[in-house]
């Protein structure tokens, strides 16, 4: 008998929606699986044997066909497990589905419902193709929950998932929080959410643990007003690291709909996320890391930390030291915003709409800066190895600030540094005014827009032109002159921009020798 | 409105002036055909006009004139009454009379008003006169202005408060062009209208630098529009035109260009200019000539100068050599944003008067002269704002009075010698504020 059921596999951050038919008939016992399958699904078989056997179910002595349609796309991922089985029940006739619903999830041989990335963006696309009841793995109800107008329900296993296809089991609807009804994509944001970090391995530091700094700490507060660019040099131990982690207690939440892509995005990726993901993301990769954990890839064309930081923050520690193909990756996702993986005829184009803050030392060995002579780098390999930060990623950097060692402790005793909860909510409002101003932040605004926005009296545009000498009077760097400058006056509310502005970004310029200029 | 290109019909067989073009009134067009006849000059236009109480009047006594000759020829065939003064005319000082020959050029000119009607609207050129509130000032101060432009685009790009002219050599180097770009790019960030003829090389890396920054530039052709030369760069005009600039020209739409016609133009440019800036000139280049009107004309004229061996920097310099003391050199491009006074700010930095840089940048500057100092220092030892701070040292680093280097602010040119700044400046040690 021939058995039809939906199902669907991940391709990027996109579901795909796959009908899963099997036909079970008299004949020589077999199993074949038909429709492209990848070697992850291709072993579905001994996995369906294993878990239909023993959840107490017989495994008929059949020949069993099961096709996975569309026959010509590639299908990838252990999530049609759960369909395969529940058809095989159906076809052997030991089960009588009374509910449509579509089927997602991994069996493990005991015959449980296991969890797979990319629960979400399966469910919204089920749903999206009018689908309205899904059964998820029992663990991903929450998640799944997320999706607008789908019923979840949860399996935890082969005999709770046919439970509810024979109409048994209670209609447990997840009981609707504030973050998971689909009204709630529409709705202001929730006071109850905004603030808490989901990954817990990163301590958000608050700005009032970084001492001194004053200069590094206004460019920090200036890059993420205006989602700029930002580079930190300066010598180990200078406290770059620490500032870059203050980073995620100083960005605005997600909006609704910015926060269902940021969900979807931790869902592919494997995260789990069970409510809407809120907070920024602040990726910070090792730079061991390799091209395609960059860029993402692998059989389901996986999200790399370029899509991990949409919406956020990708900090580059140590730059110089990156592959240079790694950071040659970030030059079209740094220009367009997302970035296309393509994998044995099959592509993929994924957001990464991410602000980039990068930190280095002055000099490979990190003397620089320090007591006198203390770097011993031959000045061959100090060029070099700025150089290696070069075109395309220095263009998009807007804001350079040099931190000096820090100074002497009882300098900076008894000055108390501003908190996070004070500099915060100023990057908010400049963020809010540019966006309501012009719809995007200053870092994305050139040319003709840029100028308009500035509003500058003639004086004060020759004064632009003067300053734009320190940057070497190239046509960008005016440009990144005067989109900093523009980021300040919103800091400063102020509606025009001002000489005083325009110095202040002629000070994050980055246009500077590297290493400290022989005196 | 004169000078906005129409955006009348193309071409409208045998139409009259219609509604649709108020702003070719024929006496415009009668002074146009006018000026752009052979064998009538500026001058002796002007004295024209002068006498005769409109152009239709002035048609009228020419007219008069060759009727009554005619018959005078025809009644007493003896005496050529050319020269005469008519009997019964006013003892006046009619050109016409003065000098009869004008007679038939004008009444030639007059039949050429229809035409040139017909291409001024197939165009759609704007026709601006000296009697114009609209025609340039600039060009109204040279000796004899051309009485009538035909303007392609828009003329208000001339009464920008800044204009210059960047011209030079057709065959430029590399470099040259570079600079030109750079210098124009310059100028029209700066607000300036940049002026230039159209040419291949230097004059049109200028226009098109211009463009690239969003800045109004204006051409000013040696030959008619109809016949736009260099034609590749038709484009080029266009898309000044699309950016609120002009392409303006003295001559007649159909004129074309011819050896002659460029060093007239060049007399424009200048003078449409308040200075002329020559980027690159080989000996005997017409950018040569522009820069000699700009000076004859009472404006500013500046030269790149080059090496002693380029030949595309030999006519500059000899230039330079020969007009001492009156043509200035560009040596960077701050400082001719400076000597053009686009920089008015600029100058109270430079100069020695450290207490014009404001008196927070006065206070930085004494901390600064007595040794190096991170921004922590100086915005706590001082308690400034750390955003004032920074300000006041990119001001600083601008004027050459102070360096920076991983962090540390050093006192650099005045600040670093100045004798009574205390310690020497420049010691190693990080500098620590008691």
């Amino acid at each position: 008998m021939l058995a039809t059921l939906l199902s669907a596999t991940l391709h990027g951050l996109q579901g795909r929606v796959v009908r899963v038919e099997v036909d079970v008939t008299r004949g020589l016992p077999g199993f074949r699986l038909v429709g492209l399958p990848d070697a992850a699904l291709q072993e579905a078989r001994e996995r369906v044997r294993g878990a239909v056997r023993n959840a107490g179910f017989e495994y008929p002595p059949s020949r069993i066909t099961v096709n996975l349609a569309p026959a010509d796309v590639p299908k990838a991922g252990s999530a049609i497990d759960l369909a395969i089985a529940l058809g095989l029940l159906i076809g052997s006739e030991q089960l009588v589905a009374r509910e449509r619903c579509a089927c997602l999830g991994e069996l493990a041989l005991g015959g449980e419902v296991r969890e797979v990335p990319g629960i979400l963006p399966m469910v919204l696309e089920l749903g999206r193709l009018g689908v309205s009841r899904v059964i998820v793995p029992e663990a991903s109800v929450a998640e799944a929950s997320l999706a607008p107008g789908v019923v979840v329900s949860g399996a935890a296993t082969i005999g709770d998932a046919a439970r509810i296809l024979r109409g048994r089991a209670a209609r447990r609807n997840v009981a609707p929080r504030a973050e998971v009804v689909p009204q709630s994509l529409r709705s202001g944001p929730d006071p109850s959410s905004g603030g808490r970090r989901s990954d817990p391995d990163v301590d958000a530091v608050d700005l009032a643990e970084v001492r001194g700094q004053l200069a590094g700490r206004r460019a920090l507060e200036v890059a993420l007003a205006g989602g700029h660019g930002l580079l930190l040099v300066g010598p180990p131990g200078c406290g770059k690291t620490l500032l870059a982690r203050t980073i995620p207690g100083l960005l605005p939440p997600f909006e609704d709909a910015e926060a269902l892509m940021a969900t979807v995005v931790a869902s592919a990726a494997g995260l789990r996320p069970t409510r809407l993901v809120r907070e920024r993301p602040f990726r910070a990769p090792h730079h061991t890391i390799s091209y395609a954990g960059m860029v993402g890839g692998g059989p389901r064309l996986g999200p790399g930390e370029v899509t991990m930081a949409h919406g956020g923050i990708l900090f580059l520690d140590e730059l110089p030291e990156f592959g240079r193909d790694v950071l040659e990756a970030l030059r079209e996702p740094l220009e367009g915003g997302r970035v296309v993986i393509v994998r044995a005829g099959r592509a993929a184009s994924l957001p990464a709409s991410f602000q980039l803050v990068a930190a280095m030392n002055p000099c490979p060995c990190g003397g620089a800066g320090g007591p006198e002579s203390a770097c011993r780098c031959p000045e061959p390999t100090v060029r070099r190895y700025a150089a290696r930060v070069s075109g395309p990623l220095r263009d998009r950097i807007d804001i350079r600030v040099d931190l000096p060692r820090v100074p002497p402790a009882r300098l900076v005793e008894g000055v108390e540094p501003e908190t996070s909860g004070v500099v915060g909510p100023r990057i908010r409002r400049a963020r809010s005014v540019q966006i309501e101003r012009q719809g995007r932040l200053n870092a994305r605004l050139a040319g003709r827009a840029l100028r308009s926005a500035c509003r500058m009296q003639p004086a004060i545009a020759a004064r632009a032109v003067h300053l734009a000498e320190l940057e070497g009077f190239t046509a960008r760097g005016t440009e990144r002159l005067l989109r900093v400058a523009r980021t300040i006056a919103d800091l400063a509310a102020s509606e025009v921009v001002t000489a005083e502005h325009l110095e202040e970004a002629a000070a994050f310029r980055t246009l500077r020798p590297a290493i400290g200029l022989a005196s | 409105m004169i000078g906005v290109g129409a955006a009348g019909p193309a071409r409208q067989p045998g139409s009259v002036a219609g509604g649709a073009q108020a702003m070719i009134e024929p006496d415009r067009m009668v002074v146009a055909a006018l000026a752009v006849a052979d064998g009538i000059g500026p001058r002796r236009l002007s004295d024209l006009l002068g006498h005769h109480r409109s152009p239709e009047a002035l048609l009228v006594a020419a007219r008069e004139i060759r009727r009554r000759s005619a018959r005078a020829r025809g009644r007493a065939g003896r005496r050529s009454t050319v020269g005469g003064r008519a009997p019964g005319a006013p003892a006046t000082t009619d050109p016409l009379v003065e000098d009869p020959g004008l007679v038939p050029r004008v009444l030639e000119a007059a039949a050429q008003v229809e035409r040139l009607t017909d291409a001024v609207r197939a165009l759609g050129l704007g026709v601006v006169t000296l009697d114009d509130a609209t025609y340039p000032e600039r060009l109204r101060r040279i000796d004899l202005p051309p009485p009538v432009l035909f303007v392609l685009g828009s003329i208000d790009a001339l009464a920008a408060p800044n204009v210059v002219a960047v011209v030079g050599t057709r065959r430029p180097s590399e470099g040259g062009r570079r600079a030109a770009a750079r210098i124009a790019g310059a100028l029209a960030r700066a607000e300036v209208t940049v002026v230039s003829g159209l040419a291949l090389g230097i004059d049109g890396a200028a226009h098109r630098a211009c463009l690239d920054e969003s800045g109004r530039t204006v051409a000013v052709l040696g030959s008619g529009h109809g016949v736009l030369t260099p034609r590749v760069h038709r484009q080029l005009a266009d898309a000044m035109v699309g950016r609120g600039g002009a392409v303006v020209s003295e001559f007649a739409p159909w004129r074309e260009a011819a050896t002659w016609s460029f060093p007239r133009r060049n007399r424009l440019v200048s003078g449409l200019a308040d200075a002329t800036v020559v980027v690159e000139a080989g000996v005997g280049s017409g950018a040569l000539i522009t820069a000699g009107w700009a000076l004859e004309q009472g404006r500013e004229c500046f030269v790149v100068p080059g090496s002693m061996d380029a030949p595309t920097a030999a006519g500059g310099l000899r230039f330079l050599r020969e007009h001492h003391g009156l043509a200035r050199i560009v040596s960077d491009l701050p400082s001719l944003l400076e000597d053009l006074g686009l920089g008015a700010e600029r100058a109270p930095i430079v100069v020695p008067g450290l207490s014009d840089l404001g008196p927070t940048a006065a206070r930085v500057m004494e901390r600064l002269a007595t040794a190096d100092a991170t921004v922590d220092e100086i915005a706590i030892s001082l308690e400034l704002p750390t955003a004032g701070v920074l300000a006041v040292l990119a001001r600083l680093e601008l004027a050459g009075l102070a360096v920076q280097g991983l962090g540390r602010y050093r006192p650099a040119g005045l600040l670093a010698t100045r004798p009574s700044a205390g310690p020497a400046a420049g010691g190693p040690g990080p500098a620590v504020a008691r």
